[in-house]
């Protein structure tokens, strides 16, 4: 019976060979690769036992030898460190794991579970066995079942278990291997450790069993906000498994509110989103600095600004927008922020019930936009409506965008909670502008002659 | 909101004013030639303003727009004046260049009536040119504006364009797209190279297998060819005699050289023992010869180390003996001559006897004594220097001193005393010149108040003056006694002074001093700077002996001390013996201080001659001395020598014979030692040439013992040698030829051996030892081209890893996606930005269209009611709001809207003049200003200027004065035979009359070749009665021919055939309106009144015109509208090359779209695509020329027409028969 607990390094989604978008530079300190690299120095630093690898480590989009290269370096260097690599296959790279375990053909790193059967490996320490791992491989892109169909249970032998497993959890129309919490679960295993998520979660099952999403160790796109990077788990016969994220990733994607309401005149706008930021990066280190001790810090952070509340300089902030996004740059705790979109969510200073009263365009104009916010348009704006939806078709419908369709990124038309928000904010731009020119019809205000 | 804007912009001329302009003044214009006209007498309604041209109708009308806007005055530097009249007030407004002068009433004002702004005076204005030329953009704007409630839709679209080039991020995107396929191509490639490593791996296994079994059957066969050589050389080195082995080559050589040295061994023997014979007589002649028997060492060292050397040395001691004994001899000489000298100096003074007894001590007193003589002489020397200095001058004369200074304080106090004499002469005469005025002042006063006494006892008018006189007089009395008296001190003053002056110069005379040259300054001041000089000099003779007084005791105590001094020096010369009487009696050398130097003089000489003695006699020691050691010295060289010398040898006497004596001893010993040495080696010699003579004949019996030969017996030994000689170079010839053949075989031996040992390195030497050469060959044949790939295969792999391993360090392809997912990130964006723009252009057309109607503003309303009004409801005026608001007149008849350009100069005239008086009339506040009006109604037909002329009449009815300018009569008569006008004031004024222009006919006609007078009597249109005429008659009264072409607008389809009431009809053409779009134009512009037509009329008109549009609508279904060239050019689907062609097949076709898409369809005309086909069609269908749809049957037509009128037959205003007769008139044709 072993009696002391296994460190194990668990991280996924590398997608290695795949840069992350929406960030102001290509430099390999924000690649997957430099992360990994990071994620083999503090295994071999911290003398883990284990690492584990969850899945989608190459990215199927670059699953040739860029990808390869720092993997097998990696896996090398923790082979010399004298620890053991464990890993499964995920969707992106049920075809190039098995052709690396080939090639590096070695003692310490391990492929479970190929060709979708699953695989048990006892890891010793001193001749004693001291945890066991099982571990599932997608045998090909999708995979539409449970993998756990074909996993028999065990009777209970004193060794902690661990699953490894690229699933989608609790989703079961995915086509990438669904899973139920409850059915992991029941199995008893003290933990496991999951990819395909890219969001790192840590939960438990029935049974206290750990079920772990390491998440990508390197945000790979404005979605993926939070703190990123491998997790350092440890697991004992007769305890419950716990998990730790190390923070190792370089860079950070984050969505941040602005209320300017309370903005006075136009050129505070800087003012306010400086203050905002700076606020949120301290918070961050703040954070960093309470949750671990591994206190590490991002060097970039990409904003994603929303801007929102009541404000007259809808037209003079959205002049600044270019700005911001271009030169605004903000350095706090060697976290280097930069703005990577602006959307500006803010409402007219004015009511709009109060325009919606009289009978010119800006009260046409807040009559539709107050029944856009309140729920459905009515009927005497469905052919606004229907030509809207027609000439928006028709503009994606362009040759030049057919890159994007191309790619998926849109589709022929568009969906009505999309139009509407279009609407909205279009609408309330127009609004904004229609009511700036508002001016005094004092044209023909008469004169006296003067004397001269 | 807009309901408020009407309010406020309301017509407001019902209940306002207006500013009648009564007269108008003009006395200067720059612009005219007349200097003054007057207009007068104007009427408030209509004022006809005609002349000819020049006769000041536009500097008029500017006049009145001058006097309106002074402020911006058209006629700057004019003079004019107006009279008004606003409401019950009369004004009178002048101007002259600038400067304005408001009275109303009679009364001066500050300001004037109230006005609209100068920047609206335009709008009062409407002249022909600026009508043809004017913008509307302004007014159109405006309305636009006002349209929407004062909120500018398009603008506020306008400022929210944002930029976006989709096809440069489509471009952008597409690069990065190619860039990342190549990139991902390139990973394919090497992948797929990757791929074949393994097999190219087992190829390179495979080679590298047969490239080793070829090296092992080349070994193979190398054995094979080795065997066979070692086997042939074997034969060859057989085939040698045996004694040939044993031969080493230079045997010949060998054997020639060791009798060669056998005989030199012998030569040399004797030679050594005949030398060593004559070197035993050489030592037997030596004289050492009983030396003879000593080793040659032994004598050499004990006669050339050891004797010799000793005798050298006293050789050398002897020498220097010698050069002592003559340098002793020579000082002894030099010291006698130097005591000789001495002596000869002192010999007069010193006795003999007492030289040599005078002591060193008495010497140094001796010295002392002149030491002390010196410094005595020397303090003398410095007193009688002194005393030359303080007393070789001018006797101290202490009295002459101070007379010298008694003088020199009298001339000083002479020149502190001045007296300006000229001075004193002028103050004198001043005070001569003052008294005599003072006098005449003091006369004046007196007979001042004397006559002023008089005066004023006598009652004189003058009195005042004398007494002035008087007192002024009186005044310059007192002043001048005041100036005198001061003049008078300064006077006394003087004197004073010179009294002083003569004191000190007869004291100065009194003294013995010579005086001045003259008692002037100058000569003063020189004379005292000349005593002042002798003062000084006598105060330095005075000082000077004052000293000496003082030194002079000192100087005269010097004597005593040489006195002293002297009897010291006799007495001690007499205590050593010295005569020094005889020698103080020369005289003194330097003339001071003789003694001392005498003394030092006698000393030094006495010094050197008891010293020169001395030296001689230590000289004459010495010489002595050294004789006898050179004595002694020689005697041992004797002693040493002798045994060493032959017999007949004397001793030596002298240093030359010991010299050579030793030289001769020497060489002797060097002679005997050589020849003993010689006589050594010489035996030495011929022994050792007696052993190598024995040691080459034992090596010579050697050799011919190994070469097996014998010699030959009986015969000489020259003989035996040269017959030895010839065997052994018959041996060694053979030599070569045997010793190739035991290399050859060697070599051939260790080659196999080297081969068999690598060969059994293989698993089965047997198998390849055993195979046949031939068997060899064929395997390596076989194999050689598998093994020759193995380098390429090698190479390929190296390449193909190398490349493995560079990719899996770049980041190439990573980088390349994200080039390409930002690049389509920004094509997004672009797509979000151009979404926005249309969602942005959809909303603000969407906010246009429905506002447009319901907020048009009053000013727009009534521009258009006016519009409809002059043009008979001919056209319709719109605001196109799409690209900048502007006007449009939409042809009711034509329903078609046309622009400004394209509208004729009348219409556009007429057009314009609505929307201004419209301005004018809705946008007026204040009172109601004038209207002008300058030759509007040119360019205008009769029915227009009717129209226009009516609205004219309706604006001036309302209480606006209008001014009418001129110059065609032809326009004049309009106005006089217009009905219209006789509901106003008119009036007609001929400008030229009262500016006195040429005649009003001279321009008329004439520069209007355009207009066709109608004698004077305005238009009306021909219009036959419809009295007793059914409707069928009236159309051909009407001249109406034909049904109707359903293609045809609604808008032109004639009245004829949507009236049933002949009557009604011919009061309706009457009108001017004849068509339907021009009725349903005025009744949308309020003006059925105009043609007298009542609602219910209209509204059964309109219900027909209803059922004839539903039909004509019915009727196209399926039709299509024929195809006309210009729509073939605007399709854009036509290039230029084809449209002439394809012109002609639609006409060929007549115009049917549907035939021209077949004829094109099927390849009538070559080389026209067919996506220019589909392009074509899709415009046709667009542009509803070519309508696919199936056509409707006759019931179809009708149900619909039916259909469309149905709420007017249910409202009992058209039955179904009457739609069934509006119907059949229409197809009638």
């Amino acid at each position: 019976m072993p009696a002391s607990r296994v460190k194990i390094l668990c991280t996924g989604d590398l997608h290695l060979g795949r840069y992350p978008s929406r960030v102001d530079t290509n430099q390999h300190r924000f690649s997957g690769a430099n992360i990994w690299a990071r994620a083999v120095d503090f295994a071999i630093a911290e003398a883990v036992d284990l690492v584990v690898l969850t899945g989608d480590i190459v990215d199927r989009e670059n699953r040739f030898f860029e990808a390869i290269g720092p993997l097998e370096q990696g896996i090398r260097r923790l082979g010399n460190a004298g620890i053991t690599t464990f890993a499964v296959a995920g969707n992106h790279d049920f075809d190039v794991l098995p052709r690396v375990a080939d090639a590096l053909n070695v003692g310490y790193f391990h492929l479970l579970g190929r060709h979708g059967d699953w695989e048990t490996r006892v890891f010793e320490r001193d001749g004693e066995p001291i945890i066991r791992l099982i571990g599932w491989s997608f045998p090909t892109q999708h995979f539409p079942q449970s993998p756990l169909d074909t996993l028999v249970r065990a009777e209970p032998d004193g060794i902690p278990t661990v699953g490894v497993l690229h699933a989608d959890l609790d989703s079961g129309a995915s086509r990438y291997a669904p899973v139920r919490r409850a059915e992991l679960g029941a199995y008893g295993f003290s933990a496991w450790l999951l990819g395909h998520i890219h969001r790192p979660s840590k939960s438990r099952a029935l049974g206290e069993s750990l079920l772990l999403y390491p998440g990508s160790p390197q945000p790979l796109d404005p979605g993926e906000q939070g703190v990123h990077g491998p997790w350092l788990v440890e697991v004992g016969p007769g305890r419950p498994a716990k998990a730790r994220q190390i923070a190792l990733a370089s860079l950070r994607y984050a969505q941040m509110e602005v209320d300017l309401s309370s903005m006075q005149r136009a050129d505070e706008f800087e003012g306010i989103i400086l203050e905002s930021l700076r606020a949120r990066l301290h918070q961050w280190a703040q954070q960093a600095r309470e949750s671990s001790s591994h206190a590490y810090l991002p060097e970039r952070a990409m904003i994603r600004l929303k801007l929102v509340g009541r404000t007259r300089f809808r037209r003079e902030i959205e002049s600044r927008f270019a700005r911001v996004i271009e030169d605004f740059e903000l350095s706090v705790e060697k976290i280097v922020a930069r703005v990577e979109q602006v959307q500006l969510a803010t409402r007219p200073a004015l009511d709009l019930s109060d325009i919606a009263r009289g009978n010119d365009p800006p009260a046409l104009l807040a009559r539709l936009l107050i029944e856009l916010e309140t729920g459905a348009p009515s009927a005497a704006y469905q052919p606004l409506f229907l030509h809207l939806r027609r000439e928006v078709a028709q503009v994606q419908r362009d040759n030049a965008f057919a890159l994007l369709r191309a790619e998926q990124v849109v589709g022929d038309g568009i969906d009505t909670a999309q139009l509407r928000r279009l609407v909205q904010g279009e609408g309330l731009r127009l609004l904004d502008e229609l009511v700036a020119q508002k001016r005094s019809h004092e044209d023909f205000v008469p004169v006296r002659g003067a004397l001269k | 909101m807009s309901e408020a804007l009407e309010a406020k912009s309301a017509p407001v001329s019902a209940r306002r004013g207006a500013i009648v302009c009564e007269k108008i003044a003009v006395h200067r214009a720059r612009s005219f030639r007349t200097a003054h006209f007057e207009v007068g007498e104007l009427c408030g309604g209509i004022n006809i303003i005609h002349g000819p041209n020049a006769a000041g109708k536009t500097t008029l009308a500017h006049a009145i727009l001058t006097l309106l806007w002074p402020q911006d005055p058209e006629l700057e530097r004019a003079e004019l004046v107006g009279h008004f009249r606003v409401g019950a007030e009369r004004w009178r407004v002048g101007f002259e260049a600038g400067r304005v002068h408001y009275q109303c009433d009679g009364i001066d004002r500050d300001l004037g009536p109230l006005l609209p702004p100068a920047e609206l005076r335009d709008r009062y204005y409407l002249g022909l040119r600026d009508l043809l030329d004017g913008k509307d953009e302004d007014y159109a704007a405006y309305i636009a504006r006002e349209s929407a409630g004062g909120y500018d839709v398009g603008a506020a679209l306008s400022a929210l364009s944002e930029s976006s080039s989709k096809r440069a991020s489509f471009r952008k995107a597409d690069s990065a797209r190619a860039a990342l396929r190549g990139a991902e191509a390139a990973q394919d490639d090497l992948r797929r190279e990757a791929g074949s490593l393994r097999e190219l791996r087992q190829q390179l296994q495979r080679a590298e297998a047969a490239q080793t079994r070829l090296e092992w059957l080349g070994l193979a066969l190398e054995f094979h060819a080795a065997d066979a050589l070692h086997m042939n050389a074997s034969q060859r080195l057989s085939a040698f005699a045996p004694a040939v082995a044993m031969v080493r080559g230079d045997e010949a050589q060998r054997f020639e050289a060791l009798c060669g040295r056998i005989r030199e061994a012998k030569a040399a023997q004797e030679s050594a023992r005949q030398r060593r014979d004559e070197l035993s007589a050489a030592i037997a002649q030596s004289p050492l010869k009983w030396h003879a028997e000593r080793e040659p060492g032994s004598v050499e060292a004990s006669v050339l180390d050891g004797i010799v050397p000793t005798l050298d040395h006293y050789l050398l001691e002897m020498e220097r003996l010698m050069r002592d004994g003559l340098a002793s001899e020579a000082k002894a000489v030099e010291a006698e001559a130097k005591a000789s000298k001495a002596w000869q100096l002192i010999s007069t003074c010193v006795e003999p006897s007492a030289l040599e007894t005078i002591s060193a001590e008495a010497l140094r007193d001796f010295s002392d004594l002149a030491r002390r003589f010196d410094r005595v002489a020397g303090e003398e020397w410095a007193y009688k220097k002194l005393r030359g200095i303080l007393t070789g001058g001018n006797a101290a004369d202490l009295a002459r001193l101070e007379a010298l200074r008694a003088a020199a304080r009298r001339l000083r106090g002479w020149l502190r005393s001045p007296a300006d004499e000229a001075q004193s002469a002028r103050a004198h005469k001043a005070i001569r010149w003052m008294k005599m005025t003072r006098a005449a002042a003091l006369c004046a006063a007196i007979s001042g108040a004397v006559a002023s006494l008089w005066g004023g006892l006598n009652a004189q008018e003058l009195w005042p003056v004398w007494v002035a006189g008087s007192l002024v007089f009186l005044l310059l009395f007192l002043a001048i006694w005041r100036a005198l008296r001061e003049l008078r001190a300064q006077v006394d003053e003087g004197k004073s002074q010179g009294a002083r002056r003569d004191g000190f110069r007869r004291d100065y005379e009194k003294s013995d001093f010579p005086a001045p040259e003259a008692w002037q300054p100058s000569a003063v001041e020189q004379r005292l700077d000349e005593i002042e000089q002798q003062i000084a000099s006598v105060s330095s003779d005075v000082e000077k002996a004052a000293v000496w007084s003082h030194e002079e005791d000192a100087y005269l105590a010097t004597a005593k001390k040489q006195r002293a001094l002297s009897q010291e020096r006799d007495d001690l010369a007499a205590r050593v013996g010295l005569n020094l009487d005889l020698h103080f009696g020369r005289q003194f050398i330097l003339g001071f201080g003789g003694e001392a130097a005498e003394l030092w003089w006698l000393i030094s000489h006495i010094h050197a001659w008891q010293q020169a003695r001395i030296e001689a006699a230590s000289a004459g020691a010495g010489l002595a001395q050294t004789r006898a050691n050179f004595e002694e010295i020689l005697d041992k060289f004797r002693q040493v020598i002798r045994p060493y010398l032959p017999d007949a040898t004397s001793d030596a006497r002298d240093i030359p014979t010991a010299q050579a004596q030793t030289r001769t001893l020497e060489k002797a010993a060097r002679v005997l030692g050589q020849n003993l040495r010689d006589r050594l080696r010489a035996q030495d010699l011929l022994q050792s040439e007696e052993a190598r003579g024995a040691g080459e004949l034992a090596e010579t019996q050697l050799l011919l013992e190994r070469l097996q030969l014998d010699a030959p017996p009986g015969e000489s030994a020259q003989m035996r040698d040269a017959e030895l000689a010839r065997a052994i170079d018959a041996l060694c010839a053979q030599r070569p030829a045997y010793q190739a053949a035991k290399d050859e075989k060697l070599a051939a031996q260790a080659h196999l051996q080297r081969l068999r040992t690598r060969l059994e390195q293989f698993d089965e030497p047997t198998e390849l030892l055993q195979s046949s050469r031939e068997a060899l060959q064929a395997e390596i044949q076989e194999l050689s081209n598998s093994a020759g790939a193995r380098d390429a295969i090698l190479s390929q792999i190296a390449r193909i890893d190398s490349r493995v391993e560079d990719a899996k360090k770049s980041s190439a392809l990573e980088q390349k996606r994200a080039d390409y997912q930002a690049a389509l990130h920004q094509l997004s964006e672009d797509l979000d930005a151009n979404n926005r723009s249309v969602t942005r252009m959809i909303l603000a057309d969407f906010l246009q269209r429905e506002t447009r109607d319901s907020t048009r503003p009053a000013v727009f309303r009534r521009a258009r009611e006016l519009f409809a009004r002059i043009t008979h409801g001919r056209y319709r005026l719109d605001l196109e709001e799409a690209d900048g608001a502007q006007f449009r007149a939409f042809d009711t008849l034509k329903e078609i809207a046309q622009g400004l350009d394209e509208l004729s100069s009348g219409t556009r005239v007429q057009l314009l003049l609505a929307v201004r008086v419209a301005f004018v009339e809705q946008q007026e506040q204040g009172a109601k200003l004038p209207l002008i009006l300058d030759e509007t109604l040119a360019n205008s037909d009769d029915p227009r200027a009717r129209a226009i002329i009516e609205a004219v009449v309706q604006i001036a009815a309302e209480g606006r004065q209008v001014f009418y300018f001129t110059a065609q009569r032809d326009e004049v008569q309009k106005w006089r035979h217009s009905d219209a006008v006789h509901g106003v004031e008119c009036k007609f004024i001929d400008l030229g009359a009262i500016t006195g222009a040429p005649d009003f006919e001279a321009s008329t006609g004439a520069q209007r070749p355009d207009w066709v007078e109608k004698s004077g009597v305005v238009y009306q249109p021909d219009i036959p009665s419809a009295d007793g005429l059914s409707h069928a008659a009236y159309k051909e009264a009407l001249g109406i021919d034909g049904g109707l072409d359903p293609r045809m607008p609604i808008g032109s389809v004639h009245l004829w055939y949507l009236s049933d009431a002949p009557r009604a009809l011919e009061q309706i053409l009457r009108a001017g309106i004849s068509r339907w779009g021009a009725l349903q134009n005025l009744e949308q512009n309020d003006a059925l009144q105009t043609v007298g037509l009542s609602k219910a009329q209209y509204t059964r008109i309109q219900a027909r015109a209803t059922a004839l549009a539903a039909f004509f609508e019915a009727w196209k279904i399926g039709r299509g509208r024929p195809v006309r060239r210009a729509d073939l050019e605007a399709s854009g689907a036509i290039s230029d090359i084809f449209i002439d062609e394809v012109a002609a097949l639609n006409n060929f076709y007549k115009g049917n779209a549907g035939d021209l898409l077949a004829a094109l369809e099927a390849g009538e005309i070559k080389g026209f695509y067919r996506q220019k086909r589909l392009d074509l069609a899709a415009y046709f269908e667009a542009h509803e020329i070519l309508d696919q749809r199936d056509k409707l049957s006759d019931s179809q037509r009708w149900n619909r027409v039916l259909a469309a009128v149905a709420p007017q037959i249910a409202a009992g205003v058209l039955t179904t028969q009457e739609v069934r007769e509006v119907l059949l008139r229409a197809v009638a044709s």
